[in-house]
């Protein structure tokens, strides 16, 4: 009998042997020492330096709790002082919020399931106007795909993009499905805010 | 933490009804007897499971696939490991181990598992063995959520609930859990792998593993009650070995978001 239970403490070994992966470290915020933006032939190139990716998540009660993700990457088309187009990938796993739990559970199956859906992208089919713009486009998020639309404030001076964005996404629709406390549920839709050549 | 623990209680009632009745209406079928409690319990987590915000018809997701594993698990214990594995186990881009090697190590750590006690259970107390899956039932559902899912830990809780049809019903070993092992490691090996493949916590590995392997103790069988009592405080210890560090890692006394 005892061998049997050599055999199996054996094979938990094995199991407990498989170490996750190593955990990489993020890259820094855009701050204060923001590169000036770089355009590449007639595409913007949108990097982690250059870009700001910001959400507010909010409960029935009015609690909100503030967050973003660290690496972002792509391009925005340019024609003239017009963008034409956006084209973005997040590394969802860059993702950080003022509580180290908070982090950790928008990282998880509850929310983003980093692991399964480790990017995030938005590539637009059509960008209205100039100056004020309208964005619309498919956004990626948690393996699900939907059309969204915002306006955008846009800017292009000398090759330098300058692109301020501020709207609302419906994380239901992407199958984010969790709504924490029955009396006090988190809300569907969260604030998202985007600043390019900030 | 008070929203935690209401909602483990609302994630219980509907798993511990329908365990219960079901288990009961299979004990008048001398036929089904053997399978009665596995059966019951089976029935409570595929009811609790789509009782859950999360519950979906047709699967889709890996995770999607529990109730129909559980079924499988219940009806044809000693085949349906590897199916379980096969199904239950993502597919996650940089997953360590890869998905194949995955499935083979769950698939013979579950027949490991579950074949010994499974093999044991006319010799041991079916109400020792219950206890002992439902303590570790627990044991799983804290390291998950300490590992950031309450999804997961509310799925440990529905098996540990539907449990509890099997405590009440518990009578001579031997009596009416025949497959029960197969059913309790099958969902719960796969749960506790989806788990730490899935963690962004800093939840050490083997707190993911240790505790699937407390119930084996159970095959050592002293007759003294001293010897008894060391049995279970030796149940009790691999638990708390596998859950304080991951209590320790992020103390649920901190500040929650």
């Amino acid at each position: 009998m005892s061998r049997n239970i050599l055999i199996v403490c054996a094979m938990a070994l094995l199991l407990t042997g498989c170490n996750s992966e190593e955990a990489t470290e993020p890259t820094p915020a855009a701050g204060d020492n923001t590169p000036p933006a770089t355009s590449s032939g007639s595409g913007f190139a949108v990097t982690s330096e250059n870009t700001k990716v910001l959400f507010v998540g909010t409960k029935k009660s009015g609690d909100s709790q503030a967050g973003g993700f660290k690496e972002v990457s792509g391009t925005i088309g340019v024609d003239g002082d017009k963008i034409t187009s956006v084209n973005v990938v997040i590394q969802v796993d860059s993702l950080f919020s003022g509580q180290e739990k908070l982090t950790g559970h928008l990282k998880n199956e509850d929310f983003f399931s980093v692991k399964e859906f480790p990017e995030l992208t938005f590539a637009s089919s059509k960008v209205e106007g100039s100056g004020e713009v309208t964005i619309t486009g498919e956004l990626n998020m948690h393996g699900q795909t939907g059309e969204i639309s915002f306006p955008a404030t846009v800017s292009v001076t000398d090759g330098k993009v300058k692109l301020d964005a501020k709207f609302k996404v419906d994380r239901t629709k992407f199958g984010m499905n969790y709504t924490g406390q029955p009396d006090n549920p988190i809300n569907a839709e969260v604030d998202i805010e985007i600043l390019v050549g900030a | 933490m008070a929203f935690v623990v209401g909602m483990l209680i609302k994630t219980a009632a509907v798993p511990i009804v329908v365990a219960v009745v079901v288990t009961w209406l299979l004990h008048r079928l001398e036929r089904l007897k053997p399978q009665a409690t596995t059966l019951g319990v089976a029935c409570g987590f595929i009811a609790g499971w789509f009782f859950q915000e999360f519950s979906v018809w047709f699967p889709v997701r890996y995770l999607d696939w529990f109730p129909a594993a559980a079924l499988i698990l219940a009806l044809l214990p000693k085949v349906s490991p590897i199916a379980a594995a096969w199904f239950l186990v993502p597919a996650f881009p940089k997953m360590v181990p890869p998905r194949l090697w995955a499935v083979g190590l769950l698939t013979v750590f579950t027949y490991g598992l579950a074949w010994f006690l499974n093999k044991a259970t006319d010799k041991i107390q079916q109400r020792a063995l219950v206890g002992v899956f439902m303590a570790t039932g627990t044991a799983c559902s804290l390291v998950l959520l300490q590992s950031f899912s309450l999804k997961f830990a509310q799925i440990a809780g529905l098996l540990t609930a539907s449990l509890t049809a099997a405590l009440l019903f518990a009578n001579k070993p031997g009596g009416n859990a025949k497959g029960l092992p197969f059913l309790f490691f099958g969902l719960m090996c796969n749960l506790m792998f989806i788990g730490y493949a899935n963690t962004s916590s800093d939840v050490p590995t083997w707190c993911f593993a240790l505790p699937l392997v407390a119930p084996l103790v159970l095959l050592w069988n002293p007759s003294s009650r001293k010897l008894q009592a060391v049995r279970y405080s030796l149940v009790v210890t691999i638990l708390m070995v596998a859950v304080i560090p991951a209590l320790l890692v992020h103390p649920p006394w901190e500040a929650e978001h």
